[in-house]
């Protein structure tokens, strides 16, 4: 749901009436935010074109296109490498570069893969794995086309039934999960 | 006169204040520190999607480790809400790490009711009689009784949804009809009420509409209300308080603009106005009026008194009681519960739900029967697993991404929030550094006591025993408390009481040794109970409002 349908939605559900052809904010007397309010993510310096290839190559064997695009297509390597250079404290960025130095050696020694990622049972990319997975269901592929993303309900159902089909929602009543808000580490 | 009464601060208190002295028929001057917000269009984060934040909601962490090193202690500090708080290198006071207090604040107008949990209990007579009982703290000035019809008159006005449940040390309120439990809720509510006598789990009791007030519409369940609500469907200053504020035409407000000190007269008794600093010009300034009211935070209020010294003393003219900066408290947070609870994997919640449950205090109430004194409560919810649920394990590909799409299991979580206890040591005093408007800063000491530690193992001990009771798998708890403060409950450092050697304010809010002087915000609390304290700041706040505007009616004032 984009932003304008939002500002619709509200209109009607909170005074439906004949007069919602006018301006529905005005009309409810409810001004919004404009969408240029918040800043777009700060510029980042993509990796060096073999590292970047690795990334793109690693996060889409973690979440790969099936009926929705996958990580690669969801611009994960970008949101990768912004958080890489904006966000990550050093040791998380040494930790980060070393697993993909891993993923780099694994691709190249021509053992087949994903098992060569694969250390026994443990996986040896876990950050970027990680960091994949947040990527991917907190873009507007992951959060809106793989799950669902309903940014305004407008009801509440305490136990709706769900079928086999139905994709889980994306966000929760805190936006996303408060446990990923300002983590204290990776 | 600038006006009648000054009201300092625009928070949850302040607004009330405001409202309830030009409705009274007096004029108000509101003095706000921060920054002007206008409702709706400065809600700036409102409904984004992830994607439409900078860090989707992770937060500007380097910046936060640069100038949110006391605010970043509040877990969920993200790019979707840090315009809600201060920057603290602008913002110094000083703490220790053996006494550390986490100071968590926002300076704009609406104050905290912008980022309020929105929970609204009432005190009960218990929690009024007990202090001051036990050998902790002094006696109440007032009872209940002083307070349930001004619980009333706020509940009406701020819209509180909940249930009449009849438990004598959670008052019943005026109540909309609350949002409702969800499957996994119920069947721990009932595994609870089976294994443990007198031990009911309810509805949150919360500040948030499922009615129409006015043109505030019910809540539309899109879940973090931290971010403000363009349709005004919770309570905050700016939703409701002010708004009626304004609308008697008796209203002036201006922002940016910070306290310095009172100005007393010691000839007469009386404070005759306020000294105030524009906060970008630095231009200083003194503004006068019949009556102030402090409502500028419990650590502000404070602030502002123990720097309005009179020349003869040297020292506060409002603390004859040596109690001014004393007793602060901050409710016991931080000791938790989480499970998995089997089954109605075909059900889940449709929508957002701004509150949760709660589960009332159920120790020492007839007798004592815990190694503490006192008690706690928790709150909580449940809800299915989401997708972060896959950042452990060591899955990838198509299976993970299937694994992923469906909903997780139902987990339950309940957090505790306990009394504490007023210490003379947990303390607030000017330090000889100052801030930015040339003002003393704050030195703070904070530390925890045995009945709050006992306490603490307490709460983790019964939520492993309620979860598994539930036949909650997986069961985590912690009892860990972190430093003081991060309950936000920050209270009691110039407590109500009746005599003036004991207490700085009296049955009334005003000051024992000024009495054209209130203080109603959570300085004035004399014992903090184990309720989310907001809802008893406004009714302590419209009740003193009240009394004040028949004084300065009768003259008395």
């Amino acid at each position: 749901m984009h932003r304008r349908d939002i500002l619709q939605w509200i209109a009607a559900a909170a005074f439906a009436g004949p007069a919602m052809a006018q301006d529905m904010t005005g009309m409810a007397g409810h001004a919004m935010a404009s969408r240029d309010s918040v800043p777009p993510p700060p510029p980042h310096t993509p990796f060096a074109p073999a590292r970047h290839a690795a990334l793109e190559r690693l996060v889409q064997l973690v979440i790969p296109a099936d009926d929705t695009p996958g990580a690669r297509e969801a611009g994960v390597p970008a949101f990768i490498e912004m958080m890489h250079q904006h966000w990550m404290n050093e040791e998380e960025r040494r930790r980060c570069d070393a697993e993909l130095d891993l993923v780099m050696a694994a691709f190249a020694s021509g053992a087949a893969i994903p098992a060569a990622l694969y250390e026994g049972a443990r996986f040896k990319a876990p950050t970027l794995r990680k960091l994949t997975i947040y990527g991917y269901y907190t873009s507007e592929v992951g959060a809106s086309e793989e799950l669902t993303l309903n940014l305004v309900p407008g009801a509440y159902d305490a136990c709706a039934q769900v079928g086999a089909q139905d994709r889980a929602p994306s966000l929760n009543s805190w936006g996303i999960a408060l446990s990923l808000a300002n983590p204290g580490a990776l | 006169m600038d006006a009648d009464v000054i009201v300092v601060g625009s928070g949850i208190s302040g607004g009330w204040a405001a409202k309830e002295l030009t409705e009274r028929g007096f004029s108000v001057l509101l003095l706000e520190r921060g920054r002007h917000i206008e409702p709706g269009t400065d809600y700036v984060t409102e409904h984004l999607a992830p994607y439409e934040m900078p860090y989707r909601g992770f937060g500007d962490r380097q910046r936060y480790a640069r100038d949110f090193k006391v605010q970043s202690h509040l877990a969920g500090l993200s790019d979707a809400n840090d315009h809600w708080f201060v920057n603290d290198t602008e913002n110094p006071y000083q703490t220790r790490p053996e006494a550390e207090f986490t100071w968590i604040r926002g300076y704009h107008l609406g104050g905290r009711s912008i980022t309020w949990g929105r929970a609204s209990f009432r005190l009960s007579d218990l929690n009024f009689s007990e202090a001051g009982s036990d050998g902790h703290g002094i006696r109440w000035p007032i009872g209940y009784a002083d307070l349930e019809p001004w619980y009333s008159h706020v509940e009406r006005f701020i819209g509180v949804n909940g249930d009449r449940d009849g438990i004598p040390s959670l008052p019943d309120g005026e109540f909309m009809p609350p949002h409702g439990m969800n499957c996994a809720e119920e069947h721990v509510k009932q595994a609870i009420a089976a294994r443990f006598d007198g031990r009911p789990m309810i509805n949150e009791r919360s500040a948030v509409l499922t009615k129409a007030i006015g043109d505030r519409a019910p809540c539309h369940y899109c879940g973090p209300c931290i971010r403000g609500c363009s349709t005004g469907s919770y309570f905050s200053s700016e939703s409701s308080t002010l708004p009626a504020a304004r609308a008697t035409g008796r209203l002036k407000v201006m922002t940016d603009v910070v306290v310095d000190a009172l100005v007393h007269d010691q000839a007469s008794g009386r404070v005759t106005g306020v000294r105030v600093i524009d906060a970008k010009s630095r231009k200083r300034s003194t503004l006068a009026a019949r009556v102030v009211f402090l409502n500028a935070s419990t650590l502000g209020s404070t602030q502002i008194l123990l720097n309005s010294i009179d020349a003869e003393t040297g020292r506060s003219f409002a603390n004859r009681s040596d109690a001014l900066g004393r007793y602060l408290m901050d409710h016991v947070m931080g000791p938790f519960g989480t499970a998995t609870i089997p089954g109605y994997l075909d059900r889940e919640p449709l929508g957002n739900r701004p509150s949760g449950i709660y589960i009332p205090r159920f120790q020492n109430l007839a007798g004592q029967d815990k190694p503490f004194r006192r008690g706690y409560g928790y709150q909580g919810s449940a809800a299915r697993a989401m997708w972060t649920r896959g950042s452990s394990g060591e899955d990838i590909g198509l299976a993970l991404k299937q694994r992923l799409r469906q909903p997780g299991p139902w987990q339950m979580f309940i957090g505790a929030m306990g009394e504490c206890m007023p210490y003379a040591d947990n303390r607030v005093t000017l330090s000889d550094k100052v801030d930015a408007w040339g003002r003393p800063q704050l030195d703070v000491a904070f530390h925890w006591h045995a009945n709050e530690l006992a306490m603490a193992r307490d709460m983790a001990s019964e939520a492993r025993a309620m979860l598994e009771a539930a036949g909650g798998t997986d069961v985590v708890t912690g009892d860990a408390l972190g430093p003081g403060g991060l309950a936000i409950h920050e209270m009691g450092t110039a407590r109500m009481g009746h005599d003036p050697a004991e207490a700085v304010l009296n049955a009334h809010n005003q000051c024992h040794d000024a009495l054209n002087v209130f203080v109603t915000d959570g300085a004035c609390m004399t014992a903090s109970a184990a309720q989310n304290p907001s809802l008893t700041y406004m009714a302590l706040t419209a009740r003193a409002a009240a009394f004040a505007a028949d004084q300065m009616k009768q003259g008395t004032l």
